[in-house]
């Protein structure tokens, strides 16, 4: 007997309505599979208020070592562009994209398929899958960095995100599984799953790609964002030599070297916290870095680290008037009840 | 000869005189009130601001003013060893061997269940992180609770835990 994991109605997204449609769409709970994790329901009801709305799915996947996304586009190819399809109907738009790194991929999916879905080929170079870049490409269109694409009606969403409004909607299925690079093979793997069972042979892992990923303990399962679990290098790292590279390779122009140099303390300058935050964690450091230092963790470190501080000393400071302003009222209080009773002892008194 | 020297030194006594008489004026402009209050001041940015008057004085402008007035500066519990370490190096006094240990940072929280709306942990609370009408429910708003602890003891019910501040 086969135990049927469905959890909803599969619904007939050609008849249902484009609320019906949103409305599964956030009770199977989707979020951004590229990594982000944004609820993916929310990212629609942004771009709903928009007058135009385009969708693009991004199938550019150009973090080294990692073809979940490729992978998933040559076995599930129809599925995902029926997610594609879908997410039109949700949005009402008037132009869907599906950007890939592959000619393959390309050709592939051009077969057979109605010239609705405009399928383009990006150049294979890191960066190309971030959000903004790829809107940039497709679009001709820069977006401010405060401004969020989707407010603008563009609603860029992962391949592995539209596969998984597919199986929601027609099949009625949950997330519960995702394809992942695991040490550089590409297999479904149960979301939840310790990431340390998936790659049993290693004892230091990282989720995501080597650039960007985040090193993982023993704690750390596999979540719907994870779209790789890698080896992680940070323990054969070898001594910064001063070679200059990641300040080259930064997409953002960010002084890496020094970044990196005062967070391991040996240059003993100001951390500026306005370099930091304009990281975006995209690792093109890591990947330039010859002696193979995980460049990413010490700047997410020291974000951390003085984030945290400022923190701290705002809070200190906001208790500081807290406290002065109630010192404030007790004394205003107080003087008033002297003065009160003061001008009551003043008063002629009837009974007198 | 003294006619071609008496201008260049006119011009640069003139110049001298006209700096030093702005030098004088601006001290005077922006002058600080007195050295120890700016001392005062610094005292107190190096301490948490918890108001938690854990030191035995009522908060920590109060201690800061003690501090400078010569006493024991390892008494701040919620700055622990970096808050004494800083102020040992700021009043260049001499650490001795007394050792503070790392700060727990804490959130006091009512268990709303068991409140009966005293309000008295709400006249205790220094930095107005408690809100509640008489006679409803009182609760602690986790952005501006200190972990001070002195909510805990007027609270007549004992409905109030100190959990630790992830």
């Amino acid at each position: 007997m086969t135990v049927s994991n469905q959890k909803f109605v599969p619904l007939d997204w050609k008849q249902e309505s484009p609320s019906a449609l949103l409305d599964r769409i956030r009770d199977a709970e989707i979020v951004g599979m590229g990594g982000a994790g944004f609820p993916t329901h929310l990212k629609f009801e942004a771009a709903l208020r928009a007058e135009h709305r385009s969708v693009i799915a991004n199938g550019v996947e150009t973090d080294p070592g990692v073809s979940a996304d490729k992978t998933l586009l040559r076995q599930n190819g129809n599925d995902v562009i029926e997610g594609i399809r879908i997410a039109a109907r949700v949005l009402n738009a008037t132009s869907c994209i599906l950007a890939v790194s592959e000619r393959s991929i390309a050709n592939q999916l051009k077969e057979g398929n109605s010239s609705d879905i405009d399928i383009v080929e990006v150049e294979n170079t890191y960066q190309n899958g971030e959000e903004r870049v790829l809107i940039e490409k497709l679009m001709g269109r820069r977006i401010a960095s405060d401004v969020y694409p989707a407010t603008l009606g563009i609603i860029v969403l992962n391949v592995a995100t539209l596969f998984a409004i597919c199986e929601s909607v027609r099949d009625g299925l949950p997330v519960t599984k995702r394809l992942a690079t695991v040490m550089g093979h590409d297999q479904w793997c149960e979301i939840g799953t310790p990431v340390h069972d998936l790659a049993p042979s290693s004892d230091k892992l990282r989720v995501g790609s080597f650039a960007n990923g985040r090193p993982a303990d023993s704690k750390v399962s596999l979540q719907p964002t994870h779209n790789a679990v890698s080896i992680d290098r940070a323990n054969s790292a070898m001594p910064c030599i001063r070679c200059g590279w990641c300040d080259t390779a930064c997409p953002k122009h960010l002084p890496v070297e020094r970044l990196l140099n005062e967070a391991t303390g040996s240059l003993s300058a100001p951390t500026s916290l306005t370099h930091l935050n304009d990281c975006n964690d995209c690792g093109a450091c890591v990947v330039s870095c010859p002696s193979g230092i995980p460049i990413i963790d010490y700047i997410r470190g020291s974000r951390d680290r003085e984030n945290n501080s400022r923190t701290a000393e705002r809070r200190a400071s906001e208790a500081l008037s807290r406290f002065e302003a109630k010192q404030q009222r007790i004394s205003t209080r107080n003087q008033r009840t002297l003065d009160d009773r003061e001008s009551r002892m003043q008063q002629d008194h009837k009974w007198q | 000869m003294t006619v071609q020297l008496a201008l260049p030194v006119l011009v640069l006594a003139t110049c001298g005189l006209t700096l030093s008489l702005l030098i004088v004026t601006f001290e005077a402009l922006f002058k600080s009130k007195s050295p120890k209050d700016d001392l005062i001041v610094a005292v107190n940015d190096l301490l948490p601001q918890t108001q938690c008057a854990q030191c035995g004085y009522p908060g920590c402008r109060p201690y800061a003013e003690a501090v400078i007035a010569g006493e024991n500066f390892g008494l701040c519990i919620p700055g622990g060893e970096k808050t004494r370490r800083a102020l040992a190096s700021l009043l260049d006094r001499d650490l001795g061997n007394q050792e503070l240990g790392e700060p727990t940072s804490l959130l006091a929280r009512v268990r709303e269940a068991e409140c009966i709306g005293c309000g008295l942990c709400f006249e205790a609370c220094p930095v107005d992180a408690i809100v509640g009408a008489p006679q409803f429910s009182h609760t602690v708003l986790e952005s501006h609770c200190t972990g001070c602890e002195l909510c805990v003891p007027p609270c007549p019910v004992d409905c109030i835990d100190l959990v630790a501040n992830k």
